[in-house]
C-alpha cells in the first residue's frame, strides 16, 4: 500500500481510541484549544476557505462558502448538524470516524460551530449504527466532563451545547432538508428549495449549516496544521486527504485515507490488492449508488471530483463498488432499484412510481420474462423520471437504471433471449 | 364597515408569447391561469401553499436546465415561459402516465366519477395507451368514519387532505402512513377521523381516494342541479353550492367566496341538511279544535289567526300579543315579521334574542370584514369558542397564523383553541367588566410607555398575566367576542368595555361574532323591541323575549306568535318558557319541523326550509348575500314572508309586496345600509354593510334582576353552543352524535376527584330549576370550581338547570347510582 | 326523512384491535429528559420513539399515543412518522432480530446466498418470525458495512465479514440463550466491545417476545404486491 500518513483515520484501531484520554494523547483537543483561544470565528472561517475544503458527502460544495451564508447577526439562532446518517451503498467511511475516533468529530463540531457562533449543535448519526452512538454519546460526556463543551469552553467565554441524535432509518435523510425534517420530528420529506441552503433556512427555519461528517472532520486538522498544508495535499481543485471506500470484487475491500487524485486503478491494484485471481474488471460504480457505471476504460481516471466527471460519472461519497465478470449487470441494476424503491419517500409523482414501476420491469427481465420491448419500456420510463423529481433521490434512482443498458445492453439482451438469467450470482431475492 | 385593501406590486412574464402582469410572489401557475392556458395540476390547490409533489404542472422556463414545476416556482420579472409546447406536453404525458400505472380505473364505481381531475386530466393530457404490464399494488381499506370513505389504491399522494388538516382545520387528524410506493392515507390506529372539518378533504381528494360517506353512491354529477345556497347554520354565512337530484337536496359542497369562507365549510355545513327532507316536516298548516290539533287549508289557518288577533286586541289592547323570531329567518321573513307585528297587530312586543340583553344600539359597527381579520397581526379571541361556534371563522384565523399571526384567547372556560394560542388567559364566570378594565388600563398604560398596573386580581388574573398581554397587544390587534357574551345578564357593559379596549390601543379592531346565520339580519330588520328597520328609534320601546314570556307565564299576555324560534330548547330558562307556553291563552307556531312547541300550539303554520326559497342573510361581518332555490317544497309550507304578507292583508293592511324581491325593495327603501341588496345589486361576494358604530342613545339596561345562586351549590355551571348540538336542525344527521356526542358535562379535575367522579362516569347535576344526568367529560377544559354543559345537548336539556335571573348558575354534581 | 341505504358490499374492511397499554413511569421519565436536549420539543419525537419501543418491545398504538400527548401532536402525525421509519417495528417481533443487508457491495459478496440460508435453516421467509418467537429474519437495505460484506445486525450489533458456516454457529448459540436479556437501542455504553470482526454478544431489542407473523419492521403496512 503506497506510503500516506493517515490524517482523518489516525487512530483507527487504536486500543481504545473512543477514550478521550487516549485521544488527548495522540494530540488530540490540540485543534480546538488553538482554535477558541488564538484564533476569532473569522480565522477559523478563513483557514478553512483558505485550505479549499470542499464537502465529501457528494456534492463537493465548498464547506465555508456554506458557512458564509450565516448571517453575521449572532442574535439571530444558528445551527451546525453533522450529517453522519451515512446510508448511500458502497458507503461506509464515516461509520469508521464515528466509531473510532468520535472526539475527532466532537473537535470537528466544535470548531465549526465557534466559526459560525453557534450555541448549540447536533450530530445526526444513523440510527441502526449503535455502537457508534453509544461511543459518540460517552464521548460527549467526557468532553463535558473535561470542559470542552458546555459553559465558557477553556475560559474563553464561548458557550456551546452537542447532543447525539438518532435517525430511524431513512436513506433519504442524507438529503440535508429531509434531514432536517427528522431532526425536527416528522416525516422525512425533503422540503421545498429555494431556499437552496439550510443556511437560509434550516433547523426550525433558523440559518443552518449541514456538513457531511467525513468534510467536518477536516477541520481540526486544518486548524492545527494550517490552510497550506491541507492545500498541498490532493490535486488542483480538490483538496485534502479523502477517504475511498471501496467495496465488490476486489481482494482487500476497506476504507482507505489517500490523497485526492489517485487514479481509480491505484486505488483497485495498490489499495485494495486487485481483483480475485482470474477475474476480469467489468463495471465500476465510483461514487455510490447514484453514480453512473463506468467500465474498465475508467481506469486512468483521477478519483477527485474533476475527474470523475470527466469520465462521465460522479465522485460521490467516493464510495467504489467494483463488480468483475461474474456480476449480471441486470441483477445489479435491480438490486439498486430495489433499494431506490425501498428508500423513496413517495413525496413526488416520478420518484414513487417510477422506482416502483422500474423495479417490478427489472424483476421481470431478470427472472427472463421480458422483451426488447421491456428494455426500451426502462428507457422511457428513466426519461419520464429524469429532471421532473422533487429531490435527487429520484433523479439518482434512474442513474444505474439508464447507464447499465447503455454499457452492457447484451446483458439484458441475453435473459430475453435465454430465458433465464445467464449469471449465477445471485444479486437480487 | 368596509374591507381595507393593501396594494400591490407586479412583475411581467412571457408565458407561450403572451405577456402579463401579475403581482410579485405570484406563482407561474397562477400566471397561467390568469391567461387561460390551461396547466394540470393535482396537489397544488388555490388556498394551500405551494407544494411540488405532483409534478403534473411542469413547464419549461427559458434559462432553466430542468423542467419546472410552475406551482411552486414565483414569478420573476422578465420570466419567458413555454407551457404548450411537444416537450412540455411529453413530460405531462410521462407523469400522468406514473399516476395510472397503479391506479384501478374502477371509474364505473367510483363515487368521483365525472368530477375527477385525474378522470378529466388523463384524457386531456394523459398517454394514448397504457405501457404498464405489472401487477396494481393494491391497500386494503378500513372504515374512517361517519363522514369520509377511504379507498386507498385510488390516491395519488397529493397531500392536499393532509394539507387542509395543517393549514386550515389544525387538527392534524390524517397523515402519510408509509413511505415510497406504500404511501397511503391513515389515521390513527385505523380508527375513525373525527373531526369538524371531515367533508373538505373530500373536496379536496383530485381523485376518488376520499369521497363522501352520506353522499355515497348517491348520484352521478351530470345528474344533479346546482343551486347557490348561503348555509343556514351559523353567523358566518358560508357559500354552498346545493347539488339536487329530481327535487331532492342530496350534497352540499363549499362554494368559493375568498371573501367569506374561501372554499370551505364546516362538517355541520356539509352534512347537517337532513332536517329539509326529515319525517318532521310540517306539510301543511294546522289548528286546534278541542284539545287536538288538526290539519287545515292556508285560508282557514290564517282567518283563525287574523281572528283571535283582533279579538285580543280588541279586549287586551296590542300590548297583549308579542311576536319572537327569528335568528334564522332570512331579512325578507323578517322584515315582515316585523310589519305583521307593529302594522298589523300595532303591538312594540317583538324580539328575536333568546334570553340574551345586548341592546341594538350597540350592534352598528360591530361587523368585521373575516378578509381583515384573516390579515390581522394579532387576533384576540374573547369569549369565542369559535371552533364550535363559528367555525369556519377559525379556519381563517388558523390559516392566518401561519402566516404569521398571534391568537390570544381569552374566556372563562378552555377550549380546542388553546392548544393553538400563543397565550391563554381565564378570568373568572362573571368577572368580564373587571377584567376588561384592568386589560384597557394596563393596554393605555403599555401603549403610553407607562408602568405595568398594579392590581390583578379584579377578575382572578394575575399582574403579571395582565401585564403579558398588555405587551402582547402593544402592536394593535383584532378583537372579536363570541355569542355568548351576548348572552350574559351584563352583556351591555361587557360590550362598551370591549369597545373600550379597542380604543385605548392604536389600529385595534373589535368585532362581534354571531350565533345564527342572521342575527345580524334579525338586528338590522329592527326585530328588537326598542329598534326599527334601519335603527330607527322606537320611543316606546316594548317587551323582549324574556319579559314576554314572564309576562305570558303571569297571564297578562295574551297571544304569542313565534317564528323560527326553538324556545324549549335554546332559551336558558326552560321553567320559564314552560310556564308561558302552557299559560298563554294563544299561540302561533311558525316553523318547518314539528316540535315540543308546535305540538302545544294553536295555529301551526308550516315554513320552507332554507333550501326551498330565496332571500338574503346578514352574516357576522355585515355581508348581506343571497341565496337562490335549490329545490321545489317538500310539502304546503309557503315562505315565511309569505304568511306574513298574508296576515298583514288579514289584518287590513296592504302588504305591498308580491314576490320575494318586493319585499327586498321594501328592505332596501327601509334601511339604508341594504341599499345594494337588491337582486340586480347584489354583487356575487355579498356586499358588506356600510355602517358605523352609532351615538345612538343607550336604552336603560335590559338585563333582568339577577342575583348570585345559592352558595350551597359548589360549582358555577357555563353553557354555551356546540357544533355538533342535539338541536331541531341536526338531530336528523346520525354522523354528528359519531363525529362527538353532545351530550356531557365537562368538569374539572379536582372537582370530579372530589365527588368520586372518573372520566365517563354519569353524573347527576343539580341546580334550585331542575335536575339531569349526563356523562362526564374530565380532560382539562374548564377551571376547578366550574362545568360547562353544551346548549342544546342530544339527551339532555342544560336549560332546565338555568334561569335567566340568575348572573351565575350554580350547580352541585354527585356520581349517579 | 330518507332512510340511509346500507352499504353494497363493495367494501372489505378490517377490524384492528390496537394495543393501548400506557408507557411506563420510567420511560416517561426518559422522554421528558430527551425532551431537554432540544428548543423545541418535537424534535424529540424519533428519541422518544425508540424509548416507547424499547418499553414494550415494539411500537404500539398506547406508546405513540402516550408519545404524541407529550411531545403535544396528534397521534395521527405520530403514526405517520414512526411508519416513514424503518427501525420502528408496528409489530411485535422475535427475540433476536437478524437484518441480512443485501444491497449490492454486500450481494457481490454472497449476501443473498446468506439470506437464502437462513431462510432455509430458519424456516422463514425474509420479513417472518419463526413461530417459537425466537428469530426475525429480514433482508434489508444497505448498512453502511461494505467493506467488511457480507453481514448481517443481530439487535443491533454488526456481526462483519459472515461466512455461512459463521451464520451457522451465530444460531446454534443464539438459539441457547434464555430469553428476555433485552438490550435496549440508545443503551448504555460498553467501553470493551469492539465492533469489527464478529460480535460476541447477542441481545434482543425489547422485552416481548410475543411470536408473530411477520415482522411489522419497515414492512409496507398494509400494501399487498
Amino acid at each position: 500500500m503506497p506510503d500516506f500518513e493517515p490524517v482523518l483515520l489516525k487512530n483507527r484501531y487504536v486500543d481504545r481510541s473512543w477514550d478521550i484520554d487516549v485521544y488527548e494523547s495522540r494530540g488530540g483537543y490540540a485543534a480546538t484549544r488553538k482554535g477558541l483561544t488564538t484564533m476569532s470565528p473569522e480565522d477559523v472561517s478563513k483557514e478553512v476557505a483558505d485550505a479549499n475544503l470542499r464537502g465529501r458527502g457528494g456534492a463537493g460544495f465548498p464547506a465555508a462558502r456554506k458557512w458564509s451564508f450565516i448571517p453575521k447577526d449572532v442574535s439571530i439562532p444558528r445551527y451546525v448538524v453533522m450529517n453522519a446518517d451515512e446510508s448511500e451503498p458502497g458507503t461506509y467511511k464515516d461509520r469508521q470516524l464515528l466509531e473510532w475516533d468520535p472526539h475527532q468529530c466532537i473537535e470537528a463540531m466544535i470548531l465549526s460551530s465557534y466559526a459560525v457562533q453557534a450555541k448549540l449543535s447536533y450530530i445526526f448519526i444513523r440510527g441502526e449504527m449503535s455502537l457508534a452512538a453509544e461511543r459518540l454519546e460517552h464521548a460527549v460526556h467526557q468532553a463535558y466532563a473535561k470542559g470542552y463543551l458546555g459553559k465558557n469552553i477553556l475560559g474563553t467565554g464561548y458557550d456551546f451545547d452537542l447532543h447525539i441524535h438518532r435517525g430511524a432509518g431513512a436513506y433519504i435523510c442524507g438529503e440535508e432538508t429531509s434531514l432536517l425534517e427528522a431532526l425536527e420530528g416528522h416525516r422525512g420529506n425533503p422540503r421545498l428549495r429555494p431556499p437552496y441552503f439550510p443556511a437560509a433556512k434550516g433547523l426550525y427555519y433558523y440559518p443552518t449549516v449541514v456538513n457531511n461528517c467525513e468534510t467536518l472532520c477536516c477541520v481540526p486538522h486544518i486548524v492545527e496544521r494550517g490552510a497550506q498544508w491541507f492545500a498541498g495535499i490532493g490535486t488542483e481543485k480538490s483538496k485534502g486527504p479523502k477517504l475511498y471506500c471501496i467495496s465488490g470484487h476486489v481482494m482487500k475491500p476497506d476504507i482507505y485515507e489517500a490523497p485526492f487524485g489517485i487514479t481509480l486503478r491505484q486505488l483497485i491494484y495498490d489499495y485494495a490488492g486487485g481483483l480475485r485471481p482470474g477475474r476480469t474488471l467489468k463495471a465500476v460504480i465510483p461514487g455510490g449508488a447514484s453514480a453512473a457505471i463506468l467500465g474498465p476504460e475508467s481506469l486512468d481516471m483521477p478519483m477527485d471530483f474533476e475527474g470523475v466527471a470527466a469520465a462521465g460519472s460522479m465522485l460521490g461519497s467516493a464510495a467504489v463498488i467494483i463488480m468483475d465478470d461474474t456480476t449480471c449487470m441486470v441483477g445489479a441494476a435491480l438490486n439498486l432499484l430495489h433499494f431506490f424503491r425501498h428508500e423513496s419517500c413517495g413525496k413526488c409523482t416520478p420518484c414513487r412510481e417510477g422506482t416502483d414501476w422500474l423495479f417490478k420491469v427489472l424483476r421481470r427481465l431478470e427472472a427472463g420474462k421480458g422483451t426488447e420491448d421491456d428494455i426500451s419500456l426502462l428507457l422511457r420510463l428513466t426519461d419520464n423520471m429524469d429532471g421532473k423529481c422533487f429531490c435527487l433521490l429520484g433523479e439518482s434512482a434512474l442513474v444505474p437504471v439508464r447507464t447499465s443498458i447503455q454499457r452492457f445492453r447484451e446483458d439484458y439482451e441475453r435473459h430475453v433471449v435465454e430465458g433465464k438469467c445467464p449469471y449465477e450470482l445471485h444479486l437480487a431475492h | 364597515m368596509t374591507e381595507t385593501t393593501p396594494k400591490v406590486e407586479t412583475v411581467n412574464v412571457t408565458i407561450d408569447g403572451q405577456t402579463i402582469a401579475v403581482p410579485k410572489g405570484s406563482l407561474l401557475i397562477e400566471a397561467c391561469r390568469a391567461l387561460d392556458i390551461d396547466v394540470p395540476f393535482f396537489c397544488w390547490h388555490p388556498h394551500m401553499s405551494p407544494f411540488g409533489a405532483c409534478r403534473q404542472c411542469l413547464v419549461k422556463v427559458e434559462k432553466m436546465p430542468k423542467p419546472v414545476a410552475s406551482c411552486t416556482t414565483q414569478v420573476a420579472d422578465g420570466m419567458v415561459v413555454y407551457a404548450s409546447t411537444d416537450e412540455v406536453k411529453q413530460w405531462r404525458e410521462g407523469i400522468v402516465g406514473f399516476l395510472l400505472a397503479n391506479h384501478p380505473l374502477e371509474c364505473p364505481t367510483c363515487d368521483k366519477g365525472g368530477e375527477c381531475d385525474l378522470q378529466n386530466i388523463s384524457f386531456k393530457h394523459g398517454p394514448r395507451h397504457s405501457l404498464f404490464r405489472e401487477n396494481k399494488r393494491h391497500f386494503i381499506d378500513y372504515d374512517m368514519g361517519p363522514t369520509v370513505v377511504r379507498d386507498m389504491d385510488r390516491c395519488i399522494q397529493c397531500q392536499r387532505c393532509i394539507r387542509f388538516g395543517l393549514e386550515w382545520s389544525g387538527d392534524h387528524g390524517i397523515e402519510f402512513f408509509g413511505r415510497g410506493a406504500a404511501t397511503n392515507i391513515g389515521t390513527f390506529a385505523r380508527g375513525p377521523f373525527l373531526s369538524k372539518f371531515s367533508g373538505n378533504v373530500t373536496e379536496v381528494c383530485p381523485v376518488g381516494a376520499l369521497t363522501s360517506e352520506p353522499f355515497r353512491l348517491k348520484a352521478r354529477p351530470w345528474e344533479m342541479r346546482s343551486a347557490s345556497v348561503v348555509c343556514p347554520h351559523c353567523a358566518v354565512g358560508c357559500n354552498l353550492t346545493a347539488n339536487t337530484r329530481q327535487n331532492e337536496l342530496l350534497r352540499i359542497t363549499g362554494r368559493e367566496n375568498v371573501q367569506v369562507n374561501v372554499c370551505w365549510t364546516c362538517d355541520k355545513g356539509k352534512f347537517g341538511v337532513d332536517f329539509v327532507n326529515s319525517d318532521r316536516r310540517l306539510k301543511t298548516p294546522f289548528y286546534r279544535r278541542g284539545d287536538r290539533l288538526v290539519p287545515a287549508s292556508w285560508p282557514e289557518a290564517l282567518t283563525e289567526v287574523a281572528r283571535r288577533f283582533q279579538e285580543i286586541r280588541e279586549a287586551d289592547g296590542p300590548g297583549a300579543i308579542g311576536f319572537i323570531g327569528s335568528q334564522k329567518a332570512s331579512n325578507e321573513d323578517v322584515f315582515m315579521f316585523q310589519r305583521l307585528a307593529r302594522e298589523g297587530v300595532g303591538t312594540a312586543n317583538i324580539d328575536h334574542r333568546m334570553g340574551d340583553t345586548l341592546p341594538a344600539s350597540l350592534i352598528p359597527g360591530t361587523g368585521l370584514p373575516l378578509n381583515d381579520i384573516a390579515r390581522a397581526k394579532t387576533i384576540v379571541l374573547f369569549a369565542a369558542d369559535v371552533r364550535e361556534e363559528t367555525p369556519v371563522v377559525w379556519l381563517r384565523i388558523h390559516n392566518a397564523q401561519l402566516k404569521g399571526a398571534k391568537v390570544i384567547v381569552i374566556d372563562e372556560r378552555g377550549s380546542e383553541a388553546d392548544a393553538f394560542a400563543q397565550q391563554s388567559v381565564r378570568y373568572r364566570p362573571g368577572g368580564e367588566t373587571s377584567f376588561l378594565r384592568l386589560l384597557t388600563a394596563a393596554v393605555a398604560q403599555a401603549a403610553a410607555g407607562g408602568s405595568p398596573p398594579s392590581e390583578g386580581d379584579g377578575a382572578g388574573v394575575s399582574v403579571e398575566t395582565l401585564t403579558q398581554l398588555a405587551n402582547a397587544l402593544k402592536g394593535g390587534f383584532v378583537l372579536l367576542a363570541g355569542p355568548r357574551v351576548a348572552a350574559k345578564p351584563d352583556s351591555a357593559e361587557i360590550v362598551r368595555a370591549l369597545w373600550g379596549l379597542a380604543d385605548a390601543a392604536p389600529g385595534a379592531r373589535f368585532g362581534l361574532l354571531h350565533l345564527n346565520n342572521n342575527t345580524r339580519g334579525a338586528y338590522d330588520m329592527g326585530a328588537v323591541p326598542d329598534h326599527g328597520p334601519g335603527w330607527q328609534q322606537i320611543t316606546h320601546p316594548g317587551l323582549n323575549t324574556a319579559q314576554m314570556l314572564q309576562a305570558a307565564a303571569d297571564g297578562k299576555l295574551k297571544a304569542l306568535y313565534v317564528l323560527g324560534s326553538d324556545l324549549v330548547s335554546s332559551f336558558p330558562d326552560a321553567a320559564l318558557v314552560k310556564k308561558a307556553l302552557e299559560t298563554v291563552p294563544f299561540l302561533v307556531v311558525q316553523d318547518i319541523l314539528t316540535s315540543e312547541m308546535s305540538r302545544q300550539a294553536d295555529v301551526v303554520l308550516p315554513g320552507l326550509s332554507f333550501a326551498e326559497r330565496e332571500g338574503t342573510y346578514t352574516n357576522l361581518e355585515g355581508r348581506i348575500q343571497a341565496s337562490v332555490k335549490a329545490v321545489e317544497p317538500l310539502g304546503g309550507g309557503r315562505p315565511d314572508w309569505e304568511i306574513c304578507a298574508a296576515l298583514l292583508a288579514a289584518l287590513g293592511v296592504a302588504p305591498g309586496v308580491l314576490n320575494v324581491e318586493d319585499v327586498t325593495r321594501q328592505i332596501a327603501e327601509a334601511v339604508p345600509e341594504y341599499e345594494n341588496a337588491v337582486p340586480d345589486r347584489l354583487p356575487a361576494e355579498g356586499a358588506l354593510e356600510v355602517d358605523e358604530r352609532t351615538t345612538l342613545a343607550a336604552p336603560p339596561p335590559m338585563g333582568h334582576a339577577a342575583a348570585e345562586g345559592s352558595a350551597a351549590l359548589p360549582l358555577i355551571l357555563l353553557t354555551g353552543p356546540v357544533l355538533f348540538d342535539g338541536g331541531p336542525l341536526t338531530t336528523d344527521t346520525a354522523a354528528f352524535s359519531e363525529l362527538e356526542p353532545s351530550g356531557y358535562i365537562d368538569l374539572a379535575e379536582p372537582d370530579a376527584a372530589s365527588a368520586g367522579i372518573a372520566d365517563g362516569d354519569m353524573v347527576t347535576v343539580s341546580s334550585e330549576f331542575g335536575v339531569v344526568t349526563v356523562p362526564a367529560k374530565v380532560r382539562g377544559r374548564v377551571e376547578p370550581g366550574t362545568a360547562f354543559m353544551p346548549l342544546k345537548a342530544t339527551g339532555f336539556r342544560s336549560n332546565t338547570l338555568t334561569s335567566v335571573t340568575r348572573t351565575v348558575q350554580r350547580v352541585r354534581i354527585d356520581k349517579a347510582q | 326523512m330518507t332512510e340511509t341505504p346500507a352499504h353494497p358490499p363493495i367494501r372489505i374492511l378490517t377490524k384492528s384491535s390496537p394495543d393501548m397499554r400506557p408507557l411506563s413511569e420510567a420511560a416517561r421519565a426518559k422522554i421528558t429528559k430527551l425532551m431537554t436536549r432540544y428548543p423545541r420539543k418535537q424534535s424529540a419525537l424519533l428519541p422518544a420513539l425508540f424509548v416507547a419501543q424499547a418499553d414494550h418491545g415494539y411500537l404500539t398504538h398506547g406508546g405513540i399515543r402516550d408519545v404524541a400527548k407529550m411531545i403535544g401532536v396528534t397521534p395521527t402525525e405520530v403514526e405517520g412518522v414512526a411508519t416513514f421509519y424503518t427501525m420502528f417495528a408496528k409489530r411485535p417481533v422475535g427475540q433476536h432480530v437478524l437484518q441480512v443487508c443485501t444491497t449490492l457491495s454486500c450481494a457481490l459478496c454472497g449476501g443473498i446466498e446468506l439470506l437464502h440460508h437462513l431462510e432455509h435453516r430458519l424456516g422463514v421467509k425474509a420479513g417472518e418470525s419463526t413461530p417459537d418467537g425466537k428469530f426475525t429474519l429480514m433482508g434489508v437495505e444497505c448498512l453502511a458495512s461494505c467493506g467488511t460484506a457480507p453481514m448481517m445486525q443481530v439487535n443491533d450489533l454488526y456481526v462483519e465479514n459472515l461466512t455461512i458456516e459463521q451464520a451457522d454457529r451465530l444460531i446454534d448459540e443464539l438459539q441457547e440463550k434464555p430469553g428476555n436479556y433485552g438490550r435496549e437501542i440508545a443503551g448504555h455504553y460498553d467501553p470493551n466491545y469492539r465492533g469489527l470482526g464478529s460480535g460476541t454478544r447477542y441481545q434482543s431489542i425489547g422485552q416481548e417476545n410475543t411470536p408473530a407473523a411477520g415482522t411489522g419492521l419497515g414492512d409496507n403496512h398494509d400494501l399487498q404486491s
